[in-house]
C-alpha cells in the first residue's frame, strides 16, 4: 500500500508538526496554504490533512483537521485535537521527524510559552533578574525551540491536556517544563519532564536546570524515547492507512 | 558456573515468572548451579525450593560464594554487595523508576540508582538497551528477549462466525500505568456488540472496576484457555518493559490493539498483527475495536500476522540459552568501569538532590498556605463571634426597652382569629 499524503499547514506549524519524504506507507508533502491549490492539483493526493486553521483550497474538504488546541468537531469534519467533543482522535500534535535531529544550542535560553503576553513577559523579566537567559513566545516555533535549552509551557486556565506541541520539545532533547495534566499523551511527569503548577515553579526549575548541566540527561534521554511515540512519519502513517482504507 | 538470583519476593507477576523460568533453566544446565535468594526480610512463606532450585533468605548465613550475583528489581540491587560474588549483573525488565508517579519521588530516585551501578546489565528489550547505551555508554548491556513456552501457547482452531467480538483486556486494574479503566471504557463505548473479560495478576484487586468479569491468578495453561476464548487483546498500558501477554496471545492467533507503550515495537507491527492507538485517544481506541468487530476479514488478516510473528519469536528454552550465554559473556569480560559509573551516579545524585529540594519546598509552601488559610479562618470565626455577641447585646437591649414591652402588651389585647 502506497499513499500520497498532502499536509496543508502554515509554515510555523509545518516546522513543528509537518511531514516530508518517502516512507514505507507512501509519500508525504507539506504545503503552505498559498501554494496548496497548485500542489494538490499536481500531487493528486489520496489523503489531505490540514494542520491548525490552514484553509484547503477549492471544494476539497480535508480528510482530517489536526488542531493544536481543544476543539469540538462540527459539520462532519474529522478533527484531531488534544481535547474536546466529537473528535476523531484525541492527541497531541505529531512531531516532525527532523526535530529529533535538532542540534543542541550553545548555551540556550528558557523559552516561556503562553498565550498570555503579560504573564510570559513578567516571567521572562523575572528570569532576567535571576540571571537566567529567557525568551517568550505565544506558541512553540522551530526558531524558539532551536535557541532553547528548556521550554516551559505555562498553565492555562481550564486546560486538562498536555500542551499539544510538548512532545516536540522532548524530541529535540530540550528540558520540558509543563503544567500538570490529566491527559498527557504518554508523557510521564517527573520521568521525562518537570511539572510546574504555577509560574513560581517555572522560576525555580529554571534556576535548577541552568546549574545542573548533564545531570538532567536522564530526563532528556527518556523524554526523547517518549517523543518517538509522536514521530510524524509514524503517526501520519497509521492515520493515512486508516483514512485511505 | 554458580549463580544466584536476588528477588524481593516470589510473586505471580510476569516479571517474577520470567526470573523463576531462568533460574530453573540455568540450574538444569550442565555445570551450572543456581540459587534464588529472597531479599525481603519480611517475606512470608518462603518455599525451600522453586521446582528444584534452592530458595534461600538473604539474611541467613552460608550463602555462596557465587561466580555471578544477579539483581532482579531495584530493591534487590543493594544486596549485590551483601552476598559473596565475583561478578554482579543487574537484570532490567524495565526502567523501573517509570513505575512510580511523581508523588513517589523517593522510590523513583531509589529505583533509578540501579542505572548508576558499577555492574553489567542484562535486559529484556531493545528499547532498554538503547536507553542504557545513551545513559551509560561505558556499561555492557546484553539484550535477551523473553521467550514463550510454545508447548502451552500454541495455535488452536478459531472459528466463531456471527458472534460478538470477544475482547480480552490485560492488566492489573489497580495499577495506574496499566490503563485498564481506559480499556474497559473503550469496549463499553463500542458501537458494535462485544464481550469483555479482564485478565489480571490479582483478580481480587479490581481497582474499582464494576460489572466486568475479571480472570486471574491462573496457571499458564488456563491463561492459554482464556486467550483461546477471545478474539483480540486490548492493552492500553502507559509503561511496560516487554509485556508478554500480547506475545502469548499471538501464539494462539489473537491480534492486539495497543497503545505505543515501551516494548510494543519489539513485536507489534501496525496493520500486520495488531493496531496501535495513541495514548489517551479514547475515540481512536473505540474506532479500532469497531473496525475489527465489523471487518472480520481484517481480524483474520491480523490474526494471521500474529501467528507469523509468533513463529519467529524465541521459545522459553531459546531465551534461557541466550540468557546463559549473556551471563557467561559478561562474566568473562572485563570488570565494569567504576569511575564512569561513579560519574553517572554523581550527576544523578545532584539532580535527585535539587529536585528533592524543589519537592520539599513545594510541599512546605503548601503547608504554609494551609496554615495561613487556617489562621484566616480562625480570624474570620473570631470576627463572626464578636458580631454575634454584638447582635445578642442589641437584641437584649431591644427586648428590655419600654417600647418593646408596650408593643408586646398591645399585641396581647388583639383578639385571636377564631379557628
Amino acid at each position: 500500500m502506497s499513499v500520497t499524503l498532502a499536509v496543508v499547514a502554515e509554515p510555523d506549524l509545518c516546522a513543528i508538526a509537518g511531514v516530508e519524504g518517502e516512507f514505507d506507507w507512501g509519500t508525504a508533502t507539506t504545503v503552505a496554504p498559498p501554494e496548496a491549490e497548485a500542489a494538490l492539483a499536481e500531487l493528486r493526493p489520496e489523503v489531505v490533512l490540514a494542520l491548525g486553521d490552514a484553509s484547503v483550497p477549492g471544494d476539497r474538504v480535508p480528510d482530517l483537521r489536526w488542531l493544536p488546541r481543544p476543539a469540538t468537531a462540527s459539520d462532519g469534519e474529522r478533527v484531531a485535537a488534544p481535547g474536546g467533543e466529537g473528535l476523531h482522535s484525541r492527541a497531541a500534535l505529531p512531531v516532525r521527524d527532523e526535530l529529533f535531529e535538532l542540534p543542541a544550542p550553545d548555551g540556550g535560553n528558557l523559552l516561556v510559552v503562553s498565550g498570555n503576553a503579560d504573564r510570559r513577559r513578567a516571567l521572562v523579566d523575572e528570569l532576567v533578574q535571576a540571571r537566567v537567559a529567557g525568551a517568550g513566545a505565544e506558541s512553540l516555533t522551530l526558531e524558539g525551540l532551536a535557541a532553547a535549552r528548556a521550554v516551559a509551557f505555562l498553565p492555562e486556565p481550564g486546560e486538562r491536556s498536555m500542551p499539544a506541541s510538548a512532545p516536540a520539545v522532548l524530541a529535540a532533547r530540550r528540558v520540558l517544563i509543563a503544567p500538570p495534566a490529566e491527559l498527557t499523551f504518554g508523557l510521564e511527569a517527573g520521568t521525562d519532564h518537570l511539572v510546574a503548577s504555577e509560574d513560581q515553579h517555572v522560576l525555580e526549575y529554571a534556576a535548577i536546570s541552568s546549574g545542573l548541566g548533564r545531570s538532567l540527561e536522564t530526563l532528556t534521554v527518556l523524554g526523547r524515547m517518549t517523543a518517538e511515540r509522536h514521530r510524524a512519519s509514524v503517526v501520519y502513517g497509521r492515520l493515512v492507512r486508516e483514512l485511505a482504507g | 558456573m554458580r549463580i544466584c538470583f536476588l528477588v524481593h519476593e516470589l510473586g505471580r507477576s510476569g516479571g517474577a515468572q520470567t526470573i523463576a523460568g531462568y533460574a530453573r533453566a540455568l540450574a538444569a544446565r550442565e555445570g551450572w548451579e543456581a540459587d534464588v535468594i529472597v531479599t525481603d526480610p519480611h517475606a512470608a512463606h518462603v518455599a525451600p525450593d522453586l521446582d528444584g532450585v534452592p530458595v534461600r533468605r538473604a539474611d541467613e548465613g552460608g550463602l555462596g560464594p557465587y561466580d555471578v550475583a544477579i539483581s532482579t528489581w531495584w530493591t534487590t540491587a543493594a544486596w549485590l554487595w551483601e552476598v559473596p560474588a565475583t561478578r554482579r549483573i543487574a537484570f532490567l525488565q524495565s526502567i523501573e523508576s517509570r513505575f512510580y508517579e511523581n508523588v513517589h519521588f523517593y522510590e523513583r530516585f531509589a529505583a533509578e540508582q540501579v542505572l548508576a551501578l558499577p555492574v553489567d546489565y542484562v535486559t529484556v528489550a531493545g528499547w532498554i538497551g538503547r536507553v542504557m547505551a545513551e545513559l551509560r555508554p561505558d556499561a555492557r548491556c546484553e539484550v535477551v528477549r523473553n521467550g514463550i513456552d510454545k508447548r502451552v501457547f500454541s495455535p488452536r482452531p478459531r472459528e466463531r462466525p456471527g458472534r460478538p467480538l470477544r475482547v480480552l483486556v490485560e492488566g492489573q486494574p489497580s495499577l495506574w500505568f496499566k490503563g485498564v479503566h481506559d480499556a474497559v471504557a473503550a469496549v463499553r463505548a463500542m458501537e458494535e456488540p462485544a464481550e469483555l473479560t479482564v485478565l489480571a495478576t490479582d483478580p481480587g484487586e479490581s481497582g474499582g472496576l464494576e460489572g466486568v468479569t475479571i480472570e486471574g491468578g491462573l496457571h499458564p495453561a488456563a491463561v492459554a484457555d482464556v486467550y483461546a476464548d477471545h478474539d483480540v487483546v486490548l492493552k492500553l498500558s502507559r509503561v511496560e518493559g516487554l509485556p508478554l501477554c500480547p506475545l502469548e496471545a499471538f501464539h494462539l492467533g489473537l491480534p492486539a490493539i495497543v497503545t505505543p507503550f515501551t516494548g510494543h515495537d519489539e513485536y507489534l507491527v501496525h496493520g500486520h498483527n495488531g493496531l496501535v492507538v495513541g495514548f489517551d485517544d479514547g475515540p481512536g481506541a473505540v474506532r479500532a475495536l469497531d473496525r475489527v468487530a465489523r471487518d472480520r476479514g481484517l481480524l483474520a488478516r491480523l490474526s494471521e500476522g500474529a501467528l507469523q510473528t509468533a513463529a519467529t519469536w524465541p521459545s522459553a528454552g531459546q531465551a534461557a540459552e541466550a540468557f546463559a550465554t549473556a551471563v557467561e559473556r559478561l562474566a568473562a569480560g572485563p570488570e565494569p568501569d567504576r569511575v564512569a559509573a561513579l560519574a553517572h551516579w554523581q550527576r544523578a545524585s545532584r539532580r535527585w538532590t535539587e529536585l528533592t529540594r524543589f519537592e520539599v519546598n513545594r510541599l512546605q509552601g503548601m503547608v504554609r498556605w494551609y496554615e495561613g488559610a487556617l489562621v484566616e479562618r480562625d480570624d474570620a470565626l473570631r470576627e463572626r463571634g464578636a458580631e454575634v455577641e454584638e447582635y445578642r447585646r442589641r437584641l437584649e437591649e431591644l427586648v428590655s426597652s419600654r417600647a418593646y414591652r408596650a408593643s408586646v402588651a398591645a399585641r396581647r389585647l388583639i383578639p385571636r382569629r377564631p379557628r
